[in-house]
């Protein structure tokens, strides 16, 4: 089951400007990385290597992290990377960044990403793999979806005997589903030590950070959430 | 006329029971006797009214200044006219704030300026009152009285000044009600403003303002936004991710973080702190630096929230360039 999309409008009625930028230039940074890619593969592997996060780079004090930490929240590692984080955050962020504002919005996105990247190169400090996406953000993201509209209403699609559905289920089984399976994959890791291609600290990482959202929230969507009428 | 037989006329007649009589006999005695002092005192016990006795009885002082029955008597009168008084006040004031709490605006309007234009001095009332008109220069009118009656009132003054600072500028003027928790009185400002806003950008502006109104009144017992919460909570993002960017920058090790971006820290949080001040521009330390205005004035509001983001973006910047240095020279 996929979802698609939040069925539910803006509260208070803003464009997502941050939202729509970010989609629109991680996707067009993206599609210079698969142009230098096929162009000049030298090139790739140096901003690669150079623009993502490599945990041993970091954890010098003489490493480039800073940069990389926020420079890796725009590079993905292929279209289905791209794609799933690109989705989440189209799902998710609308409405998270209608409760704070676009300002507000955009350092949210940064420093869950950057919690992310924090927890991620913490884990896995020797390694000299760098970890690309915007992964810890989008996760921050969804964390926050949760706190403020656990019952918010994901359009999603399923095909069931090649018959396609599109039901609306609650947000919580959606974020809760993600959250568990990274919980899940996270305890599996630990012990069997396995090398790992996905990010899920990094996600556990921006999940964790998406408790600030409270020091993000407009006035009025703070009150609404404490007075119990929805954020 | 034979004013002796016409006094004893009257008295006869008061003694008698037949007071509406006697009263007219006296008023006609004193009219053409005014210094007939028994008539005086005969008409203040005569009199239908508690005005008429006090009259009577201070025009048959001003024949015989010491008469102790006289005097006596409108000490008495007094006492029970200032009784008399404080109930109708009371009682009216109590019918006007009925007539408010139940939405009849108007109708509590009217009482209260009955009420102004029969004690002049009931400080209530002239406060009730601008808190009951809609036009802001009438409410200064209001409360300048309610003022002048108690010049020691802080709150008023305070209130008085933000009305005065504001009258020509009623979005702010609503925000202020706002603000306050005066949300009825919000929207009156806020809908006068789309009524007559000259332009669709003022009218756009005030439907905003009434819209997000609406959106707070759906919140039980709010009573205003808390400005030291408020402030206080909004500072923390951006210090918060400053402080994670360099700590990165110092590969996890504080002792690595040179001292320019320790120094640089300082700007962040002085700049983040001005910046949310900004969303609490009536909290008590604006005060305290602008008057009781605060920040509530839209232009200081904005040079005071640049400076507090050019104060934040410089050190990030300062943050960047460094880290950018430290990029492996092959990548260019």
């Amino acid at each position: 089951m996929f979802p698609l999309n939040d069925t539910e409008s803006n509260r208070y009625g803003n464009f997502p400007f941050v939202t729509v930028t970010i989609l629109v230039s991680t996707v067009a940074i993206f599609l210079f990385e698969v142009r230098l890619m096929q162009t000049d593969f030298v090139k790739f592997y140096i901003l690669l290597r150079s623009l993502g996060v490599t945990p041993r780079a970091m954890m010098s004090p003489d490493g480039w992290g800073a940069v990389s930490a926020l420079t890796s929240l725009f590079l993905h590692g292929g279209w289905l990377h791209l794609l799933g984080n690109m989705l989440a955050l189209f799902i998710f962020s609308r409405r998270v960044e209608d409760a704070c504002g676009a300002w507000r919005f955009s350092i949210f996105y940064l420093l869950c990403g950057l919690c992310g990247v924090i927890v991620d190169v913490l884990i896995r400090s020797d390694s000299v793999m760098p970890s690309l996406g915007a992964n810890g953000a989008v996760a921050g993201v969804m964390g926050a979806y949760l706190i403020l509209f656990p019952m918010g209403r994901i359009r999603s699609f399923f095909f069931a005997w090649f018959v396609p559905f599109f039901p609306q289920v609650r947000a919580f089984w959606i974020v809760g589903y993600f959250l568990l399976f990274n919980m899940l994959s996270v305890f599996d890791l630990f012990y069997t030590r396995a090398d790992f291609f996905v990010g899920y600290w990094a996600h556990l990482g921006g999940f964790l950070a998406c408790l600030s959202i409270f020091f993000f929230l407009r006035p009025e969507a703070y009150q609404r959430y404490f007075g119990r009428v929805g954020v | 006329m034979d004013t002796s037989t016409s006094l004893s006329t009257a008295i006869a007649a008061a003694r008698a029971g037949k007071r509406r009589e006697a009263h007219d006999l006296l008023r006609l005695i004193v009219k053409h006797q005014p210094s007939n002092l028994a008539a005086w005192l005969w008409l203040s016990d005569v009199a239908e009214t508690l005005d008429e006795q006090i009259a009577a009885l201070e025009s048959a002082l001003l024949i015989a200044p010491h008469n102790p029955q006289a005097m006596a008597r409108l000490e008495t009168l007094y006492a029970q006219q200032e009784t008399t008084a404080k109930e109708r006040q009371q009682e009216l004031m109590r019918t006007a704030e009925a007539a408010r709490r139940t939405g009849h605006t108007k109708e509590a309007q009217s009482i209260l300026l009955r009420t102004v234009e029969e004690f002049e001095n009931n400080q209530t009332a002239w406060l009730m009152l601008s808190e009951t008109i809609d036009d802001p220069q009438d409410q200064v009118a209001a409360l300048e009285h309610a003022f002048n009656l108690n010049p020691k009132n802080t709150r008023l003054k305070a209130r008085l000044t933000l009305l005065k600072r504001f009258k020509n500028d009623w979005l702010s003027l609503g925000d202020l009600y706002r603000d306050d928790g005066q949300m009825a009185r919000a929207r009156d400002v806020y809908f006068t403003v789309a009524a007559h806003a000259q332009s669709e950008l003022g009218r756009a502006e005030a439907d905003r303002r009434i819209a997000a109104l609406n959106r707070l009144t759906e919140i039980p017992d709010f009573k205003g936004f808390d400005p030291t919460l408020t402030w206080f909570r909004l500072s923390l993002a951006p210090i918060a991710l400053y402080s994670l960017f360099a700590l990165v920058f110092g590969g996890f090790d504080p002792a690595q973080i040179p001292s320019l971006l320790y120094a640089a820290g300082g700007s962040v949080v002085i700049g983040s702190v001005l910046l949310a001040g900004t969303a609490a521009p009536r909290h008590i330390v604006w005060q305290l630096i602008f008057g009781v205005v605060g920040l509530s004035v839209p232009a200081l509001r904005r040079i005071i929230g640049l400076t507090g983001i050019l104060l934040i973006l410089a050190p990030y910047i300062l943050l960047v360039n460094m880290a950018i240095a430290r990029l492996p020279s092959y990548l260019f």
